[in-house]
């Protein structure tokens, strides 16, 4: 490979040679508003000669004697063509363009006009998303590009995003996209073990300039094997040659809860608890015994309570607390940031920093975050240009006593299940029902105290940096070495407190976990950018790039401590566990990217990239991923050239390869690994089985574009077709448990994704006038249809996983259609295979109802500016999905061992005759002979939803009061998160992924701030 | 001459840049070993046996499930509903029942096992010994039979109480190990003969009694497998071998009998002195916690007679009938209504002491129950007992089985009631004076009573093809319902047409 790389650097430096030099011109290019542009590019019409511009915007260079005329271009400005004057000095002015498609995008390795491109690719720019109290870049992108779905894991800050690029292709492996920041591959696995943690929210999303999102395998097939999930290109804000230029922004608010969930009082929750006890004891739940059980259950001396009356007398005595109330707060939300960017025509520069806190809205879970980040780029001759791009940022999070689930003290889950007449402190201010003592019911945990004494946090500490030089060997050709690394520890500690039940009779338990991850990346690029004669343009570049990755960790465990104040580990009589691990993977790569551009009108790209990856078996080490594209931009040919509606048209059209690498660091080998210890020694199993076959799945996709702008941009957007098939498809194919196995992880199936993805823009209000009424309304939609087209041995259905079946999504809901409740018994009732009423359904009786992806989803965004006013107001949706919660599955039992909604106490089957979905009460959870009352499609419920996600209502100061004040701008601004959601939904928040317990869930956002420049 | 450096640094750039190319893949797991070389030595070997026990440990097995299932699917368990747990068990709810991962682990161990026994005769590294062979042979051959006996009596029937129109037969044996992805795509097995599978429990076990000599109670002794050797031909209804391996495992066991004073303080013990055969739970590392372990299962106390601190959630404790047999009587009378409704409160006790290892539990979780104490951390930590396989009372109780059942070829009233006296008068009750049906009932009972939250009470009733009382808490079930086998794996079904499900799963 490298033989063929240095044989093409030779004959693009031979034709380099050919053409002689003897007069220069010179002269300087700036913009409309006068200030000088860098980096242009200035060359002679019909040739290859040309030089750009420094950071002054000056040029010069030597032109053949019978040169006539010179182009000027820089990225999003117009070309313009110069005659050479006989003094050979030119000062050229570029306007602005307005059009659409002269935005640049990054596409990996390479910066493009996107005009040129010809892949499907979504950018989202930093002003869209800037100033937005999202601790993570990944979540800022949420309705923003059609065809990326973003979803929560929870409302925790900082917590984890989902981010799917046109559906799911995957099964076992990773489905998130690979993230780039400035040329620095990301790792994105969360190392952090005592609370959700989201690797990409190292970065101050405010320092962000662009995102690029590479979604067709064509564009993306740059990265090869890790790009089957598609790419999400970073580029950061970098410094400008000029005036030093310093920032100021900073906005707090307050974070507060969507809503509560409407539960029972005391007396309700009794009653129904009554009626439980009852119906399982055939016995009316107004009986004397059936109530004195449930106010021993209540923990209410029932020794004199021997008459209805004293029963009644006392049920009616019963308090109720608002649990979740007390665990429920309003968060603070803080961020400050200053940033100075300037330079010379030699260097720039941008330095910038941030603080930012964010306060979970559920106990004391909260984010905090510093970040310092430095860019400096310098010209060190004319041909060598280095360049660094330094972040290093730290962010703390402390840790709830869970995250999610049913556990006691879980603090979303357990405080409006808990039984209401537990109150919650005692008279004396302390805490009610901690250790010796608890509270009565199930939750017997006082999840408040629980959440206050249990300490702990993780800590993020990264770097992401890297440095590189552009050796601009000849004014065509680039050679840049580029180096980087993404180095983060993850630090943790986490302290069960002796007051709480679960460290009391310990005497408290500590844990400590420390990760560390060092993700090293080498990329050697050639890039190469000329034209022959005017018509053919053809630019392109060869690489090589090797990534390294290590991750180890070491962890502890000790239990037995002096007093709840020590929590440190060597404090602790007992020392429980230790740990340490390692893993990490090797990947080398060459890789290519020509395009040709034939007179504006018509592309074709190529790309290559052959990888290596660690990860695979023996025998499928290497993996080849090739794509094409190819576009025709109609707005260029010569019958548009009148039709002056027309701004901009083209048709785009692309197929490529690539692959996906998320699997195990050592899944293909054969090992014996760690086993549980007996008697004291270690011991070691047969922990997997080696597969030389394993492979990469293979993201094929074939796309279909139409980039558009009518009238003068007043009707813009573009049209996405594809087809993605994901064939090699990793599966856990399940052996028979009696191989002493459960699966092997082998290249068998198939999933196929399809969609068309619209991103459509009006301007239905486009004054003549930038500072008159304006407004743009930008409407996302995407409609995926993801299906399994084909698993292992002709199966139409996964052994045991009756979601995964052929011809159907991933996550298929099958299960025994529900039937209501008998109106004669109040006995739950399902449908079986025949249709008929059944109280016991079986497997057979199970069918589809639907799955758990969204079949559409996308946002709205609507921008109005008047004057100095700019409101913008973001919508997303999804709909089209099932949801599952634990949570609501308790809360809606038919026990009453748990509190419960309101629902469940209006609508339970009470009486003969009455027709309702809610079963009677039974103590027993199932009816005799009956299955559970939970089971089948009851649990089930539509996901959809609509949600006013976003509003910004911003005020820049003009001119004149800028100039009084002595600032360049300045700017207030109030925004709202979460504002308003349609749904049906149960449950605190809508927004999660797949089935959630108990999770904290995300809140009502509002901030103000300022933005001062100066 | 800048220039020139430059162009070096360069250079030594691009040379840096490529210089990974030729072993640039090359990385090596440190937490795992290669599995085509792991049997290769004595520590290697050592090593795996280790999981071959530890496996035993797991809730799904020993840590909860052989123990505390048979106690709520029969009649010695009601469900007090504190988290809800084994409350489905208890209601004998259809697929309640020993969960997909029994069966999974047991074949994963008895892979191991096969893997084990198929390297150690090849392997001759250092410092192995033949007496090591034999040993690792035995112990693996012993272990072996233990998850195919669990198996057997879990999803087939036991030889003699069949229900023929139901009966599917045994379980799969796998006697080779499986150690390649296409060995393990390959397997389909189908169910062996009820018959067959026990001829290979005997078998593995015949050869682990006969070369064993690691020592008991923590690992595979010759005594144990001459008691286990009785319980399986127990069940087979082969009476003579019963009371033949009884009688070897008495005289080899001497006198591990406790009397009746010490008979409760052994139970505090982390290693009763009956113990033949245990799982150890050696660390704290090894708890399986609060939700699920043997103590949290049975009982609310972390302490005896300490009702201030709650521990568990004392998910299963004893039912009417079996707190009746043990000779405990309730404040306020035996009944139904009280037990479910006022904390309990022990009136009166017999003389019986197994009865004092049932107490009060706290109100922590609400009501106060009767709870079994036989498991309240004895190993110095909470949620941490040894897990009790085989104790020398019970093989006791079955030469007494043998010897009285009717119809035994070793039928001896006599002789049989001397072995339940020997158990009745070693527990504080008096001499009994039986004959007949009523000495075989009593044997029966006395086994009920002796090995209660042991796990032996729904396979005793299913071996006997008994219906299951479970009045006054739940309905009877009987013998010829479906419930009393546990459901095979769906997956594993689904996967194998060689395999077929237990009747109306």
């Amino acid at each position: 490979m490298r033989k063929i790389l240095l044989l093409l650097c030779s004959v693009l430096l031979l034709a380099g040679q050919l053409i002689a030099q003897n007069r220069t011109v010179s002269g300087k290019v700036s913009d409309a508003s006068g200030a000088p542009v860098a980096n242009a590019s200035v060359i002679v019409k019909g040739t290859r000669t040309g030089t750009t511009t420094n950071a002054s915007g000056n040029f010069s260079f030597s032109v053949p004697a019978g040169a006539k005329i010179i182009v000027i271009s820089a990225i999003g400005l117009a070309p313009q063509e110069y005659p050479i004057p006989a003094n050979g000095t030119i000062s050229a002015t570029l306007q602005q363009d307005d059009r659409k498609m002269e935005e640049v995008i990054i596409t990996g390795y390479q910066t493009r006009r996107k005009k040129d491109e010809a892949g499907a690719i979504s950018t989202v720019r930093g002003k869209e998303i800037e100033n937005l109290p999202n601790p993570s870049l990944d979540k800022a992108l949420q309705g923003r590009a059609a065809g990326v779905l973003v979803q929560s894991n929870s409302g925790i800050p900082g917590g984890g995003i989902n981010v799917r690029i046109r559906g799911t292709g995957s099964f076992l492996t990773g489905t998130q996209p690979l993230y780039v920041i400035d040329g620095v591959q990301l790792n994105t696995r969360s190392d952090a073990n005592y609370t959700e943690s989201n690797p990409l929210a190292f970065l101050n999303p405010n320092d962000i300039e662009a995102i690029d999102i590479l979604k067709d395998a064509a564009s993306a097939a740059i990265y090869g094997a890790q790009a089957s999930n598609g790419v999400v290109i970073v580029t950061t804000k970098k410094g400008r040659a000029g005036k030093t230029k310093f920032q100021f922004n900073t906005y707090v608010g307050q974070a507060t809860a969507l809503n509560k969930l409407n539960v029972l009082n005391s007396q309700q929750l009794f009653q129904l608890r009554a009626e439980a006890l009852g119906n399982t004891n055939n016995l009316p739940a107004s009986d004397l015994l059936i109530k004195r059980t449930v106010l021993n259950e209540y923990r209410i001396p029932i020794t004199n309570i021997t008459t209805d009356k004293a029963a009644d007398d006392a049920i009616a005595a019963l308090p109720t607390y608002d649990w979740q109330d007390a665990a429920f707060r309003s968060g603070a939300i803080q961020n400050y940031e200053m940033s100075a960017a300037g330079g010379n025509d030699k260097t720039t520069f941008r330095i910038s920093s941030s603080y930012n806190v964010q306060e979970a809205i559920v106990t004391t879970a909260d984010f905090k975050r510093g970040t310092v980040k430095f860019d400096l780029s310098n010209k060190a001759t004319d041909k060598i240009t280095i360049n660094t791009s330094l972040n290093a940022s730290t962010f703390n999070q402390n840790v709830p006593f869970a995250t999610s689930g049913s556990f006691l003290g879980s603090p979303a889950f357990a405080s409006a299940t808990i039984l209401p007449f537990n109150p919650i402190y005692n008279q004396d201010g302390t805490f009610f029902g901690v250790p010796p003592q608890n509270v009565a019911g199930v939750l017997n945990q006082n999840v408040i105290a629980v959440n206050q004494f249990n300490k702990g946090f993780n800590r993020t500490n990264q770097l992401v940096g890297n440095v590189s030089v552009d050796y601009r060997i000849k004014p065509w050709l680039t050679y840049r070495p580029f180096f980087g690394v993404d180095y983060r520890l993850v630090q943790g500690k986490r302290f069960t407190d002796p007051r709480t039940p679960d460290g009391f009779n310990r005497k408290g338990f500590g844990q400590v976990e420390s990760e560390w991850n060092t993700n090293i990346i080498s990329t050697q690029t050639l890039n190469f950018n000329f034209n022959i004669e005017d018509k053919h343009k053809i630019d392109g570049l060869v690489g090589y790039e090797y990534r390294r990755e290590n991750q180890e960790g070491i962890g502890a465990t000790a239990e037995g401590f002096p007093t709840y104040q020590f929590t440190t580990l060597n404090t602790a009589a007992t020392p429980l566990s230790t740990t340490e691990f390692f893993t990490g993977y090797r990947r080398q790569s060459v890789f290519s990217n020509l395009n040709y551009n034939y007179n504006g009108k018509y592309i074709l790209s190529g790309i290559m990239r052959y990888d290596g990856s660690s990860r695979f078996g023996e025998n499928y080490r290497y993996g080849l991923f090739p794509s094409i594209r190819a576009a025709w931009n109609l707005d260029e040919e010569n019958f548009l050239q009148n039709a002056s509606w027309v701004s901009s048209l083209r048709f785009r059209a692309s197929y490529g390869i690539t692959g996906n690498d998320q699997i195990g660091n050592f899944d293909g080998l054969g090992l014996y690994g760690s086993a549980s210890p007996y008697n004291g020694s270690p011991g070691i199993t047969f922990s997997q089985l080696a597969n030389p076959e394993l492979r990469w799945e293979k993201n094929k996709t074939a796309n279909l574009g139409l980039d558009f702008s009518f009238f003068g941009n007043k009707l813009f957007g573009s049209l996405e077709a594809y087809d993605r098939l994901t064939t090699d498809l990793l599966l856990s194919q399940p052996v028979q448990f009696t191989s002493g196995f459960s699966s092997i992880t082998r290249n068998v199936g198939s999933i196929s994704n399809k969609g068309i993805e619209l991103t459509l823009g009006i301007q239905p209000i486009k004054s003549a006038r930038p500072e008159g009424f304006n407004w743009t309304s930008t409407f996302i939609f995407t409609y995926n249809k993801n299906k399994v087209a084909k698993l292992y041995d002709n199966l139409q259905e996964l052994p045991g996983d009756p979601g995964t079946r052929v011809g159907r999504e991933l996550g298929s809901v099958f299960t025994q259609k529900y039937a209501g409740v008998n109106a004669a018994t109040g006995r739950p009732m399902w449908y079986d295979s025949l249709q008929n009423i059944t109280y016991q359904p079986q497997n057979k009786d199970r069918v589809y109802i639907g799955d758990v992806q969204p079949n559409y989803w996308g946002g709205w965004t609507n921008n109005f500016t008047y004057k100095g006013f700019t409101l913008d107001i973001f919508f997303q949706y999804e709909y089209g999905k099932l949801g599952n919660d634990g949570q609501v599955n308790f809360m809606l039992e038919n026990i009453a061992r748990l509190n419960s909604f309101v629902d469940v106490y209006d609508n339970r089957w009470t009486k003969p005759g009455q027709i309702t979905w809610y079963p009677r009460m039974n103590s027993a959870g199932a009816e005799s002979k009956g299955s559970g009352a939970q089971s089948g499609s009851r649990m089930w419920f539509k996901s959809d939803y609509i949600r006013l996600k976003n509003v910004t209502l911003s005020y820049d100061l003009d001119g004149e009061v800028l100039r009084r004040l002595k600032i360049n701008n300045a700017r207030f601004y109030l925004q709202g998160t979460n504002l308003w959601t349609s749904s049906d939904w149960y449950s605190y928040d809508i927004e999660f992924v797949g089935t959630s317990t108990g999770i904290i869930p995300q809140s009502r956002n509002i901030t103000a701030g300022i933005q001062l420049g100066f | 001459m800048k220039n020139i450096i430059l162009k070096f640094s360069l250079l030594t750039l691009v040379v840096t840049g490529f210089s990974a190319c030729r072993d640039a893949l090359v990385i090596e797991p440190r937490q795992s070993i290669d599995a085509t070389t792991a049997l290769n030595s004595k520590d290697g070997i050592n090593a795996a046996i280790v999981s071959v026990y530890s496996r035993f440990k797991s809730v799904r097995l020993y840590g909860r499930d052989l123990i505390a299932l048979p106690e709520a699917l029969a009649d010695n368990g009601f469900a007090s509903n504190k988290s809800g747990r084994l409350l489905p068990e208890a209601n004998n709810v259809y697929r309640a029942h020993f969960g997909d991962a029994l069966w999974s682990a047991c074949y994963n161990g008895i892979n191991q096992a096969n893997l084990i026994i198929e390297s150690v005769p090849a392997v001759n590294a250092a410092g192995i010994t033949a007496a090591d062979k034999t040993s690792w042979l035995a112990q693996m051959y012993f272990l072996r039979a233990l998850y195919l006996f669990d198996m057997a009596r879990v999803y087939s029937y036991i030889p003699g109480a069949v229900v023929a129109a139901q009966d599917k037969g045994g379980i799969p044996i796998i006697l080779k190990g499986i150690n390649t992805s296409e060995g393990a795509l390959a397997l389909k097995p189908a169910r062996a003969g009820i018959d067959d599978v026990y001829k290979q429990i005997i078998a593995d076990l015949t050869v682990a009694e006969a070369t064993l000599t690691t020592a008991g109670p923590n690992f595979a002794n010759k005594t144990a497998a001459q008691g286990l050797l009785a319980r399986v031909y127990l069940y087979m209804k082969d009476y003579a071998n019963a009371k033949k391996w009884a009688d070897a495992c008495i005289t080899a066991a001497g006198s591990k009998l406790s009397n009746a004073s010490a008979y409760v303080a052994q139970w505090r013990a982390a290693t009763h002195n009956e113990t033949l055969f245990q799982f150890t739970l050696a660390t704290n590392a090894e708890n399986n916690g609060v939700n699920e372990s043997l103590q949290t299962s049975f009982s609310t106390l972390t302490a005896p007679g300490n009702t201030i601190v709650t521990g568990g959630f004392g998910d299963l404790v004893p039912s009417i009938s079996l707190l009746n047999d043990l000779g405990i009587s309730l404040t306020g009378g035996n009944t139904t209504a009280n037990f479910t409704t006022v904390n309990a409160t022990v009136a009166t006790r017999s003389s019986d002491v197994r009865n004092q290892l049932y107490e009060p539990g706290t109100t922590g979780r609400g009501k106060a129950y009767i709870e079994c104490t036989k498991y309240l951390g004895k190993n110095g930590f909470i949620n941490l007992d040894n897990l009790p396989i085989i104790r020398i009372a019970e093989v006791y109780l079955i030469r007494a089985e043998a010897l009285s059942t009717v119809g035994s070829v070793v039928y001896n009233e006599t002789a049989a009631l001397a072995d339940l006296n020997t158990i009745a008068t070693n527990r504080g009750l008096t001499a009994f004076t039986l004959s007949g049906a009523a000495l075989y009932e009593e044997v029966l009972k006395q086994r009920r009573l002796e090995l209660a939250f042991e796990g032996h009470r729904f396979f005793d009733l299913k071996r006997l093809g008994r219906d299951i009382i479970k009045a006054p808490h739940y309905n009877t079930v009987a013998f010829s319902d479906v419930r009393i086998l546990a459901p095979i794996p769906t997956r594993e079904v689904d996967g194998n047409k060689n395999l077929v499900q237990n009747s109306g799963y």
